[in-house]
């Protein structure tokens, strides 16, 4: 392959990498927050009744 | 309704960055000297474009917090300067990329490249500082200060190539720069990607901002429970 190319390919896999890794430490953050949510709801709930 | 604002962003963005992709990779022909590499630069300079402004906006949101005391804008400004972060963070891999390619070395402690990296390096340390401190006045406000410094010193990666001669980083190449040059044909898909990057940030700090106010939700019923 052209070096061009090859270059080419690897600048836009890195930036395309770098995207889809800040989008899923996003989601994980997301589902760790949800999750966290449910248990502190559970704890209060009982209260509330 | 927010959910909707944000589907309807996330299908602009997802036509745009392929309509973006199309021309940059299959319309326009390939650079007298650089050949097909220079394509790159389309994903590199609109990052830092977006990336610098990202941080600028950041410090607007941190001023606002601290004239009006409201943690909303606090958190506002960590989301942009996070999602910035990101996209300065694309900015510094892709142009170690184009620069091996065309200088041969990864990596060149020129003005330009130096004072970028710097500037990435004091952004996340503001993150870094941010999980450090826990109360939530004073985080913000150290969060304003470290913003300031950031913010001139982006101001400074901008400027830089003006400023000094014969950098290994090139000179400035857009029209509306000092003695950018570039032909109308490759500088319009530059100006389509910038409001790409523009729409993923948009959509990302929504996201956060999603985020912040579910850890908000959990705060106030963790006081509630222990209350």
């Amino acid at each position: 392959m052209n070096a061009n190319f090859e270059y080419l390919c690897y600048g836009l896999m890195a930036a395309w990498l770098i995207v889809t890794f800040y989008v899923i430490l996003l989601g994980l953050r997301e589902n760790k927050l949800r999750k966290e949510l449910d248990r502190v709801r559970q704890m209060v709930e009982p209260r509330a009744k | 309704m927010r959910n909707r604002i944000l589907l309807l962003l996330t299908a602009a963005f997802a036509v745009l960055i392929a309509w973006n992709l199309k021309n940059i990779l299959l319309s326009l022909p390939d650079e007298a000297r650089q050949d097909a590499v220079y394509r790159i630069l389309y994903f590199h300079a609109p990052a830092a474009m977006v990336g610098l402004t990202g941080f600028g906006v950041g410090m607007v949101f941190s001023g606002i917090y601290l004239a009006t005391k409201n943690l909303y804008w606090d958190t506002l400004a960590a989301s942009t300067t996070e999602v910035s972060l990101m996209l300065a963070a694309i900015n510094l891999v892709t142009g170690s990329i184009w620069g091996r390619q065309q200088w041969g070395v990864w990596w060149a402690w020129d003005a330009r490249l130096t004072s970028m990296l710097v500037c990435w390096l004091v952004f996340a340390g503001y993150l870094m500082m941010r999980r450090a401190v826990q109360e939530p006045d004073t985080r913000a406000r150290l969060s304003a200060v470290i913003s300031v410094f950031g913010t001139v010193n982006a101001w400074f990666v901008y400027k830089v190539i003006e400023w000094v001669p014969r950098l290994q980083h090139p000179a400035p190449v857009l029209s509306f720069r000092t003695g950018g040059k570039i032909d109308r044909q490759l500088e319009t898909p530059f100006f389509w990607m910038v409001l790409a990057y523009v729409l993923l940030a948009v959509i990302l700090v929504m996201i956060r901002m999603r985020q912040e106010s579910v850890a908000r939700e959990i705060d106030s019923l963790r006081r509630l429970a222990h209350a």
